[in-house]
C-alpha cells in the first residue's frame, strides 16, 4: 500500500510538474522583474512572443506523440513565410498570402507524413538534413534580396497596431488550440497517434491504419506551422533566410518544458504544446528584462531546463535508461 | 588459407571502393571543366585536416547514437574543451602535446559530465544534451569573457591540422578505437545493449556505467577534434544560443557512410573513410565554384541517399537470402 | 516522499540560483564608488574641446546625474564580435561616470527576435535602444517609437523618420548628399586600399553575403567599388566577382576547403569583411606569411596586435567606437533629460552625426592607438561627453555636439594625443 501511494504521489508531482514549472517561473520573474513581466504591455508583447512557439509546439505534439521526431519546422516555416511573403508583395494582397502559405505548408506536411509512413529511415536525421536542405533553397529563392518587406508591395498592406496584433495572436492560438484538444482527446486520430507512439507493432497488429494516422498528424502540425508562418508574416512585416531559424530547438525545449515525453506514446498530451510554450516565453522575457548578460542568461535556462524536466519526468521513468 | 585471403581482399576493396570512386570522379570532372588542382597538393593538405577534423567528430556522434542517443552537446563539449584547454595551455606555455592532452582530458571530464548527468538523472539523453549544451556554451562565453581562445602564431603547438601530426593523431586514434570497439569487454558489452538493451540488462551488463564511458570516449575525440580544429585556425570563439548544434551536422555523412560499408572492416574504420568520402565532396565542390547553398542542398540529398540506403539495405539481404532458399527448395525436389 | 523532498529542493535551488543572478546584474551598475573625480586625470582636453561653444569647466562625474536612471537597450548582432566587445567596454565605462545602464541583446537572429527584443526593452523600462544592429528595417524603428522609446541609429530608413522627434538619427560616415552607407563605405576603403598598396590579385571573404545578411551584401558591394575606384586610377589589381569570393564563416568545411584552394594560388592580397583572425593560421600554414596583404573591418585590439606587428595585415578599418557609436550616449542623454531639441538639426529634422572611420596603414598609428586605450583612455571620455550635454553646457547646439564629432578624422586624434 505504502509502495503505490509512493508511486502514486511521483506520478502526480510529473503530471503536475509542468503547471508547477510555470507559475513559479512566473512568480519568480514578477518578483525579480518587479512586477514589470506582468505589466499590460509586456502581457501583450508575451503574447506576440508565446505565440509562434506555441503554435508550432500544439502541432508538433501530433508529430512526437506518434514517435517521429520533426527538426525541420523552422525550415518549413521560413519557406512558407518566404513564399507568402513574396506572393503578399507581387499582389498586395494579404489573403492571398494567407492561402499560399497554407497550401506550402500542407504540402511540406504531406511529403513528411509520406515518407515516415512509406520509407524506412531513422527520422529524426532525415529532418534535421531536411530542414537544413530548405533553408537553403530558400535563400536560393530570394536571391540577393536577402529580406523582403511588406511595405514594398504593390498595393499597401495596412499594418496592425499593438494591441490589435495581441487580439489577432489571441484568437488564433485559442482557436488552434481548442481544436487541437478536440482532436487529440476526443477524437479516433489521438487515440491512434497515441497508441503509434507507444508501440508501433500493436498498434499495425490492433488495425490501426498508420499510414493514414502519420500523414494526418502530419497535416495537423503543417497547419499550426501555416499559422505561424502567417503570424511572423503580420507582425514584422519582414521576411529572409534568418527568419525562424531558432523555432527548432524552441520547440525541442518548449515540449519538453511542457512535460511531454519526446518519444510519444499514450503519456503525452496537448497541453504540454500550450505549457510549454508559455514557460520557455516567460524565462525568456524575464530573464530578458532583468538584464542579465548572454553568459548568465544562458546558464540560468539550462539549469531551469534541467530542473523541470527532472521534475516532470517523474511522471514517466522507467527501469531502463532512456533512448 | 586461399579463402581468407580473398575475403580480406574483397573487405579491402569494398571499403575503399566509394572513396576512390569519388576522388576520381571529382578529379575528372575538375580538370575537365577547367578548374584543375583538386585532390594535388595543397588541396591534398586541406582534405587531410577536413577528414581528420570531420572524422572525429563523426567517430564521438558514433559512439553514442548507434546505442540510441543523440548528443545535442557536441558542439558545446568541443568549445568548451578547446577555449579551456587552450587558454590553459597558453598561460603556462605547454607546447603540444600538453595542448593535446590537457584538452583530451578536459574533453573527457566534459564528457563524463555529461554521461553522469544523463545516467543519474535518468532522462531521455536528448533531454539531457540540450541542457546540457546551453549550459556548456555558456561557460565557453562567460570564461575569458566572450573572447575564447586565441593561439595564432604558436605555431609549435598548433601542429595538428598537417602532416605529419594529423596523421600520426588519427592513425592512433582509429587503432585505439578499432581495438575498443571490437576487442574489448566494453566493446562487446556496448554492442550488445546497443541491439538488445532489456535483454542485455537482465543478463547483468551494468548499463550505466556502459553508458558513462561511452560519454567519456566521445569528450576525449572531441577534445582531439578541438585541438585539430585550432590547429588549422589559430582562434575559436564561443557559441551561443544553441548555434553549437550547427557542428553535428558535419558528421551526418561519415556516419552514414560509415554504416554502410561498416561490414567490411570495422565501424571507426568506416566512418573515417567516410569522413575521407566527404572532405573530397566538399574539395570538389568549391573547386567547381558552387555556391555554399548549393553545397548544402547537394550535401543533404547525398546524406539521404545514404540514409535510405543503410537502413534498408537490409531488404536486399533479405531478397537475397529468399531467392537462395527458393532455389534450394526447387533443386531438392527436382532431385526428388 | 523522498521524490517529493527532491522536487521542492530542486524548486529552490531553481529560485535561488535565479535570485543570485538577478544580484550579480544590479551590482554592475551600482559602481558610484568611483566617484573619485576623475576630472582631475589628464585627458585628451585639447582636442576634446575645440568646436564646442563654450569650455566647461571640470565636472564632478561621480555617476548621480542624470537623477532618474537611465536604461539603454543595445542591440547586437553578435556578441563575441570584436567591434561589440570594444563598444561594451566604453559603455560600461560611461556608467561609472553617469548614472545610466545599459542593456544588451543576445545575439539577434532574426526580426522577430529583435521585435521580442524591443519589447522586453519597453518593459524592463528602457528608455532608448541603441541600434547597433537593425534587421527589421523601418518596422523595428516604428516598433520602438510606439513603445515610448527614442531610437538610435539604421541610417538607411532615416529619411522616412526625419520629422519624429523619437527618432535620435544616427551616426554616417557618407557625406552630405551621397548615397552610400556605412558598410558599404568601409568595403569600399578595403577595396581601394589594397588597390592602393599595389596588391595584384585579391579575393575576398564575404561573410554572411550569401546568406542574405545586409550589411555583409553592402561590404561586398562597397568592396568592389573600390577596386574599380583603385583600378580607375591606374592600381593593377585584379578581382573576378566569380571567382575570387569565399562565401561563409570559418568552421565549416566549405571554408576551410575555399581558403585552402585560394591559398594554393597566386592571390597576393585578402580582403575579410569580419575577422580576419581566421585566415592568420592558414596563411602561415601554407607559408605565405607576408606574401599576402591583408585587409580587414575589424578593430584596434588584442587580436590584431601580433598581425600587425608582424606586417601580416596591412590595412584595418577602423571604427573607434567612443567616436563612431559613443554620439548616441550623447544624443539619447540630451533627448531623455528634456533637451530633444539639442538633438535636432535647426531645419527641425533628426539629427546625423558624421564621423570618419580610421583606415590605419601602418603599424606606428596602430599601436599609438593601441597603447592610448590600454591605458584605460578614451578619445571621447566621460568628461569630454559633458561638453555636449544641455544640462551642463546650456549653450550647446546640435551642431556643434556634431561637428566635434566629426572633427575626430585619424590624423587629428593622432595629433591630439601626441
Amino acid at each position: 500500500m505504502d509502495k503505490k501511494t509512493k508511486k502514486i504521489d511521483a506520478k502526480l508531482i510529473g503530471n503536475l510538474a509542468p503547471y508547477i514549472g510555470l507559475v513559479l517561473v512566473i512568480i519568480i520573474f514578477s518578483i525579480t522583474t518587479k512586477g514589470a513581466l506582468l505589466s499590460v504591455t509586456n502581457l501583450q508583447s508575451l503574447s506576440s512572443q508565446v505565440i509562434v512557439t506555441a503554435l508550432v509546439t500544439i502541432g508538433a505534439v501530433f508529430v512526437f506523440g506518434a514517435g517521429y521526431f520533426d527538426m525541420s519546422l523552422g525550415g518549413c516555416i521560413c519557406f512558407a513565410a518566404v513564399v507568402g511573403g513574396q506572393a503578399a508583395i507581387a499582389t498586395g494582397n494579404i489573403f492571398l498570402a494567407a492561402v499560399v502559405i497554407l497550401l506550402v505548408a500542407l504540402v511540406f506536411g504531406l511529403i513528411k507524413g509520406i515518407f515516415a509512413a512509406t520509407v524506412n529511415v531513422p527520422f529524426f536525421i532525415f529532418t534535421i538534413v531536411l530542414g537544413s536542405v530548405i533553408s537553403a533553397v530558400v535563400l536560393v529563392m530570394l536571391g540577393s534580396e536577402s529580406t523582403i518587406y511588406l511595405k514594398d508591395a504593390v498595393k499597401e498592406i495596412p499594418s496592425l497596431s499593438f494591441s490589435q496584433m495581441s487580439a489577432v495572436n489571441i484568437i488564433f492560438l485559442a482557436v488552434f488550440f481548442i481544436i487541437c484538444v478536440i482532436l487529440f482527446n476526443y477524437t479516433s486520430l489521438g487515440v491512434r497517434i497515441k497508441n503509434m507512439g507507444g508501440n508501433i507493432i500493436s498498434a499495425k497488429q490492433s488495425g490501426i491504419d498508420t499510414r493514414k494516422t502519420t500523414i494526418s498528424a502530419f497535416l495537423v502540425s503543417a497547419v499550426g506551422v501555416a499559422i505561424a508562418a502567417f503570424v511572423i508574416l503580420l507582425r514584422t512585416r519582414t521576411v529572409g533566410g534568418t527568419t525562424a531559424s531558432t523555432v527548432g530547438n524552441d520547440v525541442m525545449v518548449a515540449l519538453v518544458l511542457g512535460g511531454m515525453p519526446l518519444s510519444g506514446g499514450p503519456k503525452s498530451k496537448i497541453s504540454a504544446g500550450l505549457l510549454g510554450a508559455a514557460t520557455i516565453t516567460v524565462l525568456n522575457s524575464g530573464l530578458t528584462i532583468m538584464g542579465l548578460s548572454t553568459g548568465q542568461i544562458q546558464i540560468c535556462r539550462g539549469v531551469v531546463f534541467i530542473v523541470v524536466v527532472l521534475v516532470s519526468s517523474l511522471s514517466y521513468r522507467g527501469k531502463l535508461l532512456p533512448r | 588459407m586461399q579463402g581468407k585471403l580473398k575475403k580480406i581482399g574483397k573487405n579491402i576493396i569494398m571499403s575503399l571502393m566509394i572513396p576512390v570512386i569519388v576522388y576520381l570522379l571529382f578529379f575528372i570532372v575538375c580538370n575537365a571543366s577547367g578548374h584543375p588542382g583538386f585532390g594535388v597538393g595543397a588541396d591534398l593538405q586541406t582534405i587531410l585536416y577536413t577528414s581528420v577534423y570531420s572524422g572525429l567528430i563523426a567517430l564521438a556522434m558514433t559512439m553514442n547514437l548507434t546505442s540510441g542517443r543523440f548528443d545535442f552537446s557536441i558542439g558545446a563539449t568541443l568549445v568548451l574543451a578547446i577555449i579551456l584547454g587552450g587558454n590553459i595551455a597558453k598561460d603556462f606555455h605547454m607546447g603540444a602535446l600538453g595542448l593535446l592532452a590537457l584538452t583530451m582530458v578536459i574533453g573527457g571530464i566534459i564528457g563524463l559530465v555529461s554521461g553522469l548527468v544523463y545516467v543519474m538523472l535518468g532522462l531521455p539523453p536528448m533531454v539531457v544534451s540540450l541542457g546540457l549544451a546551453m549550459i556548456y556554451e555558456a561557460i565557453g562565453f562567460i570564461y575569458n569573457r566572450a573572447k575564447g581562445v586565441k593561439l595564432i602564431g604558436k605555431n609549435d603547438m598548433l601542429v595538428y591540422s598537417k602532416m605529419p601530426w594529423a596523421l600520426v593523431v588519427i592513425v592512433v586514434v582509429l587503432v585505439v578505437m578499432v581495438i575498443v570497439w571490437d576487442y574489448t569487454k566494453f566493446g562487446y558489452n556496448r554492442k550488445s545493449l546497443a541491439s538488445g538493451q532489456k535483454i542485455s540488462t537482465d543478463v547483468g551488463i551494468n548499463e550505466k556505467s556502459n553508458a558513462v564511458i561511452c560519454y567519456v570516449i566521445a569528450g576525449l575525440l572531441l577534445g582531439i577534434a578541438g585541438c585539430v580544429y585550432i590547429s588549422k585556425y589559430g582562434t575559436v570563439t564561443p557559441e551561443t544560443g544553441l548555434s553549437s548544434s550547427s557542428y553535428f551536422m558535419t558528421a551526418f555523412l561519415p556516419m552514414f557512410i560509415g554504416g554502410a560499408i561498416e561490414k567490411y572492416s570495422s565501424r571507426p574504420v568506416a566512418v573515417f573513410i567516410g569522413a575521407m568520402t566527404q572532405a573530397f565532396i566538399t574539395s570538389g565542390f568549391s573547386r567547381l565554384g558552387f555556391s555554399s547553398s548549393l553545397m548544402t542542398v547537394l550535401n543533404g540529398v547525398i546524406v539521404m541517399i545514404f540514409l535510405i540506403y543503410t537502413s534498408n539495405s537490409y531488404l536486399l539481404v533479405e531478397q537475397k537470402m529468399f531467392r537462395e532458399k527458393l532455389e534450394k527448395a526447387r533443386a531438392a525436389k527436382e532431385v526428388k | 516522499m523522498k521524490k517529493k523532498i527532491a522536487a521542492i529542493l530542486m524548486c529552490g535551488v531553481m529560485a535561488a540560483s535565479l535570485l543570485t543572478g538577478c544580484g550579480s546584474s544590479d551590482s554592475g551598475s551600482q559602481n558610484t564608488s568611483a566617484g573619485e573625480t576623475k576630472a582631475a586625470d589628464t585627458q585628451a582636453e585639447g582636442q576634446g574641446t575645440e568646436g564646442t561653444g563654450e569650455e566647461v569647466s571640470a565636472v564632478t562625474l561621480d555617476g548621480s546625474w542624470p537623477a532618474q536612471k537611465v536604461t539603454i537597450g543595445v542591440e547586437a548582432f553578435d556578441t563575441t564580435d570584436e567591434q561589440f566587445l570594444a563598444l561594451q567596454e566604453y559603455l560600461d565605462y560611461l556608467t561609472e561616470y553617469y548614472n545610466i545602464e545599459f542593456m544588451y541583446s543576445e545575439s539577434i537572429a532574426n526580426a522577430e527576435g529583435e521585435m521580442d527584443f524591443i519589447d522586453s526593452c519597453a518593459s524592463a523600462g528602457c528608455k532608448a535602444i541603441l541600434a547597433y544592429y537593425n534587421v527589421a528595417g523601418a518596422e523595428a524603428i516604428q516598433r520602438t517609437i510606439d513603445q515610448g522609446m527614442y531610437y538610435w541609429g539604421t541610417e538607411q530608413y532615416a529619411a522616412d523618420f526625419e520629422d519624429n522627434e523619437m527618432y535620435l538619427g544616427c551616426y554616417t560616415f557618407t557625406e552630405e548628399g551621397k548615397a552610400e552607407n556605412g558598410d558599404y563605405l568601409g568595403g569600399y576603403e578595403l577595396g581601394y586600399s589594397l588597390g592602393k598598396q599595389g596588391v595584384q590579385h585579391v579575393f575576398y571573404c564575404n561573410g554572411g553575403a550569401s546568406f542574405g545578411i545586409q550589411m555583409f551584401i553592402d561590404r561586398q558591394a562597397g568592396f568592389e567599388a573600390g577596386v574599380a575606384a583603385a583600378q580607375a586610377e591606374g592600381a593593377e589589381i585584379q578581382y573576378d566577382a566569380s571567382k575570387d569570393v569565399i562565401e561563409g564563416w570559418p568552421g565549416t568545411d566549405d571554408f576551410t576547403a575555399a581558403v585552402g584552394a585560394k591559398l594554393a594560388e597566386d592571390y597576393d592580397g585578402a580582403a575579410v569583411s569580419f575577422n580576419a583572425a581566421t585566415l592568420f593560421q592558414p596563411i602561415a600554414d601554407a607559408g605565405k606569411n607576408g606574401q599576402i596583404k591583408i585587409a580587414a573591418i575589424g578593430g584596434v585590439n588584442d587580436t590584431y596586435y601580433d598581425a600587425v606587428q608582424n606586417g601580416e595585415i596591412s590595412t584595418i578599418v577602423y571604427d573607434c567606437e567612443e567616436v563612431v557609436f559613443g554620439n548616441a550616449v550623447a544624443q539619447i542623454l540630451n533627448a531623455v533629460t528634456g533637451h530633444v531639441d539639442k538633438t535636432r538639426t535647426a531645419d527641425n529634422k533628426c539629427g546625423k552625426i558624421l564621423t570618419y572611420r580610421w583606415t590605419i596603414t601602418d603599424t606606428d598609428t596602430f599601436n599609438q592607438i593601441y597603447d592610448y586605450h590600454d591605458g584605460g583612455n578614451y578619445f571621447v571620455s566621460a568628461q569630454d561627453l559633458t561638453n555636449c550635454l544641455a544640462e551642463f553646457n546650456p549653450d550647446v547646439t546640435f551642431e556643434d555636439v556634431a561637428a566635434y564629432y566629426t572633427a575626430f578624422d585619424l590624423d587629428t586624434a593622432i595629433a591630439g594625443i601626441q
